[in-house]
């Protein structure tokens, strides 16, 4: 009991913190922009949060990562309102929401579609944060017993995890990750201090940002894509009725089950690294529908189909910050871009970072209840101006965006040179997404690049360069065991059958 | 209009895009060859993770470019054609002649220009409302980023 409450007193320290009202302005401001970026499909969280990143290096840490956090969150309601009235997700992770939602959209019941998405996406938010609220201390007590071998091998968990877990071509992501970890070397070596892997460009001495590819390979590679299909959008007008939203709330609890498990699914999917927002909605969307017992009414409508991937949805993206913020390893792209802001501005996410920026970490952690339920009323007062701006062409928002990306990379360290490496990180990314290789696990080992070097090169100093300590003590002999596991076991089930009847053949 | 009718299937593209990758991983080898890349002072040498790292993404690469052949005959749908082209020609060449201009330009004139060309592309508007338009979004991205942000952007010859 003692422990709720002192979560409880550090979570009221942290109200204070998120109330003030620099805070709040940021945190509206976030959201709207949020919302935007997750309406115009192409565009999502991770976008949103990558070009906004480098423009909040003014502002005070906890300040920029209330805003962007708020971003993530409306850009996940943004995307919900795509998908419902134009049948096009307008975040990866709100496809499933087409399949019910839009034909709600058809039938006459856009308002309630929408309120049903952003209601329980609410409720899947809060029980995001619920989890992180009084989980996030003991995994950072936790987190404390690390040495470099053990941070060594959660790294390779991560890792592994986005190999055996990230889809259907592991050997790609594979490839994305070695991209990520070799562009993390170019630059001053911080151990020898020598330059490496630069080639003779100088401009490369102080490394490659992520920034540079996150904002090229996600912001300016995606736009390439969008704009490559001249995209031009009809949907289904809507206004949202305030009678229809207040039914569709005193409904919700009718789902309760449907509520439960999808934000079971995602708090999972959302805590392990490699899976995120976009499983976690599929795969809720699946169980829903496996277990409905009226499974002919999905995809004609049905309110499970919507209610569950958006409660999984967002209880995934709100978890996904547990092992950000407590470890150092971020369970969605998105929580990538953000672990990457923390350590520009600083800040080194784990588990120190709750003993010595505790405002920070609770500031935070209140905002993410300040901010989604803010952007909850936000996107139900606002769903049809958003809406609106599908219908201005793209003409005009794609070279716009184009120019903030420009900007926002030359904005990192005022470099011409970034500008260059951003546009040919763009035509990378336009690569990535058309042949389907991943960008995100490249992004992580971008950002985790230098850590994961690091620690590996501080156990060897240990092991007088013996690999054995990785299986030294208890806990990173579980973590590379889990690695092992994860990298093993999609393997296993794929081909589970192939086995069983090799092995009953030979019995 | 520039007619370009063709067409680059998946197969073709998944494997000069992995052999592309495989020379990324040549370069990261040699890169890492010019370092050290054994034992020194009492640790890994620099150029180790490097090599390690060069090592595996060519070994992951000469699987993906083998994968690619094993499954030619699924990988025969066009992931490139001539209209796709022409669309993303139309966005990366002027886009790439605004970046090219920014050193003596500055930013907001070469913005002012890109906006004008896709708007004029793109949309029906009177010239004169393309200027309006040309000129009033990098203005505001002026008040955005110079005046509220502080951010200086290269001016060229405007500032």
């Amino acid at each position: 009991m003692d422990f709720i409450f002192d979560q409880l007193g550090l979570l009221s320290g942290g109200f204070s913190i998120a109330l003030s009202g620099q805070n709040m302005m940021f945190l509206l401001f976030g959201v709207a922009i949020g919302i935007l970026v997750g309406v115009l499909p192409g565009l999502g969280a991770a976008n949103g949060v990558a070009i906004l990143l480098p423009l909040t290096f003014g502002l005070e840490p906890v300040t920029a990562m209330i805003m962007l956090t708020a971003t993530y969150w409306g850009a996940l309601l943004g995307g919900s309102i795509t998908s419902i009235l134009f049948n096009i997700p307008g975040e990866p992770a709100a496809l499933p929401t087409t399949f019910d939602g839009h034909p709600m959209a058809l039938q006459g019941k856009a308002s309630e579609a929408m309120a049903l998405a952003f209601t329980s996406s609410a409720v899947g938010a809060m029980i995001g944060t619920l989890l992180l609220t009084f989980a996030a201390s003991s995994i950072a007590d936790f987190g404390l017993r690390f040495g470099a071998p053990e941070y060594f091998a959660i790294y390779t968990l991560a890792f592994a995890s986005f190999i055996g877990m990230g889809g259907p071509e592991p050997i790609k992501t594979l490839i994305a990750i070695m991209i990520g970890l070799g562009l993390s070397t170019i630059g001053l070596d911080t151990v020898s201090g020598d330059v490496r892997m630069t080639f003779g460009v100088l401009d490369l001495i102080k490394g490659i940002s992520f920034m540079l590819v996150v904002i090229g390979m996600i912001g300016i590679g995606e736009l390439l894509i969008t704009m490559e299909r001249n995209l031009e959008l009809r949907g289904v007008v809507a206004r949202m009725d305030p009678r229809v939203i207040f039914r569709t709330l005193v409904t919700l609890p009718r789902y309760w089950v449907a509520l439960i498990r999808s934000a079971a699914v995602g708090c999972w999917m959302g805590v392990l690294p490699g899976s995120g927002a976009t499983i976690a909605s599929m795969m809720s969307y699946g169980f829903a529908r496996r277990f409905s017992s009226n499974r002919e009414a999905f995809g004609k409508g049905a309110r499970e189909g919507v209610v569950s991937p958006e409660t999984a949805d967002h209880a995934a993206a709100t978890s996904a910050m547990l092992p950000t913020l407590t470890l150092g390893i971020p369970g969605s792209g998105t929580a990538a871009v953000l672990l990457g802001g923390l350590l520009m501005w600083g800040l080194q996410p784990g588990p120190m970072l709750f003993v010595s920026q505790p405002d920070f970490v609770w500031g935070l952690i209140a905002s993410m209840y300040l901010g989604n339920v803010t952007a909850v009323v936000v996107v139900l007062l606002s769903a049809p101006l958003f809406a609106a701006i599908l219908r201005i062409p793209f003409a005009y928002i794609g070279p716009v965006i184009l120019v903030v990306c420009m900007i926002g990379a030359f904005a990192i360290a005022m470099s011409l040179f970034d500008i260059y490496m951003t546009l040919l990180f763009g035509l990378f990314g336009y690569l990535f997404k058309k042949l389907d290789y991943p960008i995100a696990p490249l992004v992580l080992a971008l950002i985790l690049g230098d850590q994961a070097e690091e620690s590996f090169r501080q156990s060897m100093i240990l092991s007088n360069g013996g690999v054995g300590i990785f299986w030294e003590s208890t806990l990173s002999k579980i973590l590379m065991s889990c690695s092992v596991l994860v990298l093993v076991a999609p393997v296993i089930l794929k081909n589970s059958a192939r086995i069983a009847s090799h092995l009953r053949d030979q019995n | 209009m520039l007619r370009l009718d063709f067409e680059v299937k998946r197969f073709g593209a998944e494997l000069a895009f992995a052999f592309f990758l495989l020379l990324i991983g040549g370069a990261a080898v040699a890169g890492a060859l010019q370092m050290n890349v054994g034992w020194k002072d009492g640790g890994p040498g620099a150029g180790f993770f490097p090599l390690l790292i060069g090592l595996v993404l060519c070994a992951a690469c000469v699987v993906q470019i083998l994968l690619t052949l094993k499954h030619r005959r699924t990988l025969q749908a066009p992931v490139f054609d001539g209209e796709a082209v022409r669309n993303l020609s139309a966005i990366v060449v002027p886009t790439a002649l605004c970046a090219a201009a920014i050193p003596v330009a500055g930013i907001y004139l070469p913005a002012a220009f890109l906006l004008a060309y896709f708007v004029h592309r793109r949309t029906e508007r009177s010239p004169i409302e393309i200027a309006v338009i040309a000129t009033a979004i990098p203005a505001a991205l002026y008040l955005v980023f110079d005046v509220a942000l502080e951010i200086k952007l290269p001016g060229g010859w405007i500032y």
